[in-house]
């Protein structure tokens, strides 16, 4: 008893050290951990554990002592085929009794349908559910002015970030930690190995970390819409695991070799063809992504996938590398809110990764058809980052002003103005997204002409009209930001947004397809549809168009801008003459 | 960049759109003043003070606080540590207990136990919420939160404070234990900077006086040299005689400016450029003169006069 006593004292001397380590997370615990609602949650985890089990009980034959109910049939069953056209299941076994009388019962699979189920409801409950409490809890605390406070302590943002990742879901991670036991039986009866079990609990871990800094970031961005924004937040992550979830639960025929392949690596549900395959259960039993067709998947080439541990170790890499650069720029947004959310620095690694990595996923195969196809994916997904980087990289009407009325007064080093577009703080941001974009085009163009063969000419000149639209939509939305209007933010948003939508549905509502007038395509977000209709001549023009349009806009803001950053006297002086 | 100024800034300026908020402001405060920040509404007094807690970017200019560069990032917690900030709206933790908030920035600002739990002790009895520790703040009424925010500002023993209208919205009683605990802080060497409206406070409290007006500070100085500078002495005398004779005798005395009648009473307010002595003297030789004086009373212009004088508009 003493013994026990001594013990439990130096237990809660060690968690006394430890809240002393993270204040947030003793400040989270204080609030949220009530002896109500610690017993909510058990009662929550523990009836969903029940409803679970019920649920894939109610599979098994009937007690039937007297042989009355006739051939019995189910999911669990070892007996013959069981063909019942009219019925849903039709291809279940029958069930059957051993010499003794028992029924024979697929137990394994019983198991692992249990573990599946209670992996699948954790992944869902963890990512959803604690990406909304995340962003509320940090939209609550901007908006109240507390998050203020804590700015000023001299607690590092990592400490803080921490501590609400690790507090402000704590009564969701108690529901999770209240599954294990049964998760962990029924891993081990479904034969799972269980260093297999710790890799996929590992995996989740990671997924937490990356979709929790990506809330905890989001909750940081300021662009109005404050009070939707944890639903919008966990309403997307909840449809994209849906839509990812489903389709690997119908996956027997999925191939994953396409550069799509890569959003599944978001998925942690993934892991789980190697758990089905380590079972060594019919692939036919187990309507889930084999891992033969995950081993499909190439990352310049190399099929990464095919074995458990190099898999489950890259899915891991994956997340820790954008909760790496989520934390980066978690750090920098917390103590500068008014900052764009990454540097100019930043965005030239974070393209330089980002593109990395897709030109990986989009070398799946040699056959010139599906890499023309593959080519116009990553094209898209240039766009796409390119929006993100007009997002991410510009600067609003204020910082712009004080950039071009005290750039000379703030940088004491003398810096260039090439230099301080560049690199500098606050700079508009559209050399900077041309860099970005000039950095990916170089990298991707030798595998154009290295491996396309009669595509490469179109597929070329689609990424550099791409790269024009990108400028023209940078420049456009750094234009609208500069205007003196209060909603600056959400009309460069429609503006660009309109430049993207309209081409394209007013050509489809006046029948103008690309191979019909490719010219006015090439305007579209993504110019590849057309360029292979398109003449040379053409396209050379439509680069023209696209670049006096930039030069008319910049020109058109460098005036702003230098009238902005007139002194008081100047500009007096010049209204007086 | 002089160690002895607990605060100096050095051309600070805030621009929000084409308005200058705070502009060039070069402000000296020495270690263990008490120094009062007032100007009408929109001078920039708050921007000034947020500046300070860097709960604001500056657009231009330097902040050093004794002597180190004020930096909006993580890289210098020690300064973060010297620094207590108390901003008008004083939000709080409606979930937390009065002890466990305390407690948590006591753990924010690094206290270890033994010394966290006496120093939250030791606030408590300052901002007298001894007995609400175990209470939750959304039971407190405004007064005890305002405290209770005072006391989250020193936990952490800070050698500044910055105090933006810590008296707004209170009750006379409650300004006045408020008075009572900067009193104790600044006994304990702590330099406060604060902004208020109430200018008899700050009269009480500060050593020094700074007006702020269009994001300009336009005066920056000792209360007492501010007080020789712009404040009069005045005199208030009554007499049972015959007013004539009084005016008479006053007219004859160098020190007297001008006098005026105080309305229905037969009292004159008199502006008086002397000193004590010659103060004294005036009423030996008004007395000598036989003149039945009912009243003889010094007085120095306010504070709130002072601002008046100076054109300056304060609005509450």
């Amino acid at each position: 008893m003493k013994q026990n006593m001594r013990l439990f004292h130096h237990s809660s001397s060690l968690w006394e050290k430890f809240l002393d380590l993270n204040p947030q997370l003793f400040r989270e615990i204080k609030g949220k951990l009530r002896t109500r609602n610690v017993i909510l949650a058990a009662a929550i985890s523990s009836v969903t554990q029940f409803v679970a089990v019920v649920y894939l009980l109610g599979d098994l034959p009937d007690p039937d002592p007297q042989g009355i109910l006739g051939v019995q049939h189910g999911r669990y069953g070892m007996g013959n085929i069981y063909e019942d056209f009219s019925s849903y299941h039709y291809r279940h076994l029958s069930y059957t009794k051993d010499l003794m009388g028992n029924w024979v019962i697929n137990w394994q699979l019983l198991w692992l349908d249990l573990f599946v189920i209670l992996s699948i409801i954790s992944i869902f409950a963890l990512l959803v559910v604690g990406t909304y409490m995340l962003i509320a809890d940090t939209m609550k605390e901007e908006s109240r002015g507390t998050l203020n406070f804590i700015r000023l302590t001299p607690q590092s943002a990592s400490n803080i970030f921490l501590g609400k990742i690790l507090g402000v879901p704590i009564l969701l991670y108690i529901v999770i930690l209240l599954f294990l036991p049964l998760h962990s039986i029924a891993g081990l009866g479904a034969r799972i190995p269980w260093t297999l079990m710790l890799g996929f609990d590992a995996v989740i871990i990671a997924s937490c970390a990356f979709f929790y800094s990506l809330a905890l970031l989001w909750s940081l961005m300021d662009f109005g819409l404050s009070s939707f924004k944890s639903w919008l937040a966990s309403g997307v992550v909840g449809t994209l695991l849906l839509v990812l979830t489903k389709t690997l639960f119908h996956g027997n025929y999925l191939t994953l070799d396409h550069p799509a392949g890569w959003l599944f690596l978001f998925n942690p549900s993934l892991v789980l063809s190697y758990l089905i395959e380590a079972t060594y259960l019919p692939d036919n039993k187990i309507d889930f992504l084999p891992v033969e067709n995950l081993g499909q998947l190439l990352f310049y080439g190399q099929a990464l996938w095919s074995k458990a541990s190099l898999g489950i170790s890259l899915i891991i890499f994956n997340f820790s590398l954008w909760t790496y650069w989520c934390w980066s720029l978690l750090k920098r947004r917390f103590h500068n809110p008014e900052h764009t959310l990454f540097s100019k620095v930043q965005s030239y690694w974070l393209t330089g990764w980002l593109v990395a990595i897709t030109l990986g996923f989009t070398l799946q195969s040699t056959a010139n058809n599906s890499l023309t196809e593959y080519f116009l994916f990553s094209q898209f997904f240039l766009c796409v980052w390119g929006l993100g980087l007009i997002a991410g990289l510009s600067p609003h009407r204020q910082a712009l002003h004080d950039w071009a009325r005290y750039r000379h007064q703030i940088n004491k080093s003398n810096n260039t103005l090439w230099k301080d577009l560049i690199f500098g703080e606050n700079s508009p941001s559209t050399v900077a997204v041309a860099i970005n974009v000039a950095m990916a085009i170089a990298y991707i163009t030798p595998s154009i002409f290295l491996l396309l063969d009669l595509d490469r000419q179109f597929v070329f000149w689609g990424f550099i009209l791409s790269a024009g639209n990108i400028m023209l939509w940078a420049i456009a939305a750094q234009f609208i930001l500069t205007a003196k209007t209060r909603k600056r933010a959400a009309w460069s948003v429609i503006t660009v947004a309109s430049m993207i939508i309209v081409p394209p549905v007013s050509f489809g509502l006046a029948e103008i397809y690309p191979k019909t007038i490719p010219q006015v395509w090439l305007f579209s977000f993504i110019p590849t549809v057309a360029t292979e209709y398109a003449t040379t001549s053409a396209i050379l023009l439509t680069m023209l168009g696209q670049w006096l349009a930039i030069a008319v806009v910049s020109l058109q803001m460098t005036r702003k801008l230098k009238h902005a950053g007139a002194s008081e006297t100047k500009m007096l002086l010049s209204e007086s003459r | 960049m002089s160690q002895e100024w607990a605060i100096a800034t050095y051309g600070l300026t805030k621009r929000f759109e084409g308005h200058i908020a705070v502009n060039e402001i070069d402000l000296r405060v020495k270690a263990g003043e008490v120094y009062g920040l007032i100007g009408p509404n929109g001078a920039g007094k708050t921007t000034l003070i947020r500046m300070l807690a860097t709960a604001e970017e500056p657009t231009t200019g330097e902040i050093y606080l004794h002597g180190d560069r004020l930096l909006r990032d993580d890289s210098n917690p020690l300064l973060k540590q010297r620094l207590g900030y108390l901003p008008d709206d004083f939000p709080l933790y409606d979930d937390l207990t009065v002890w466990d908030y305390l407690d948590y920035f006591a753990r924010l600002y690094g206290l270890q136990q033994p010394s966290r739990r006496r120093r939250l002790q030791e606030v408590l009895e300052l901002v007298q919420l001894e007995n609400k520790r175990k209470s939750i703040i959304s039971t407190l009424s405004r007064g005890m939160k305002q405290r209770l925010s005072l006391a989250r500002t020193i936990i952490h023993e800070p050698i500044l404070l910055l105090l933006d209208e810590p008296v707004s919205g209170l009750d006379p009683l409650a300004r006045q234990q408020f008075r009572q605990i900067i009193k104790v802080l600044q006994e304990a060497g702590m330099t406060i900077l604060i902004s208020s409206h109430v200018l008899s406070d700050l009269a009480e409290l500060c050593t020094s006086i700074g007006i702020m007006e269009l994001g300009f500070l336009v005066e920056s100085a000792a209360l007492k040299d501010l007080y020789q500078r712009l404040s009069r002495q005045q005199i208030i005398l009554s007499t049972l005689g015959k007013m004539e004779l009084l005016q008479q005798k006053l007219s004859q005395n160098s020190f007297v400016q001008t006098w005026q009648m105080i309305p229905q009473s037969n009292r004159l307010k008199v502006n008086f450029t002397g000193g004590e002595s010659d103060c004294a003297e005036l009423l030996r030789s008004l007395i000598i003169a036989d003149i039945p004086l009912t009243e003889f009373y010094c007085s120095q212009e306010d504070l709130e006069t002072i601002f008046l004088k100076l054109g300056h508009q304060q609005t509450s």
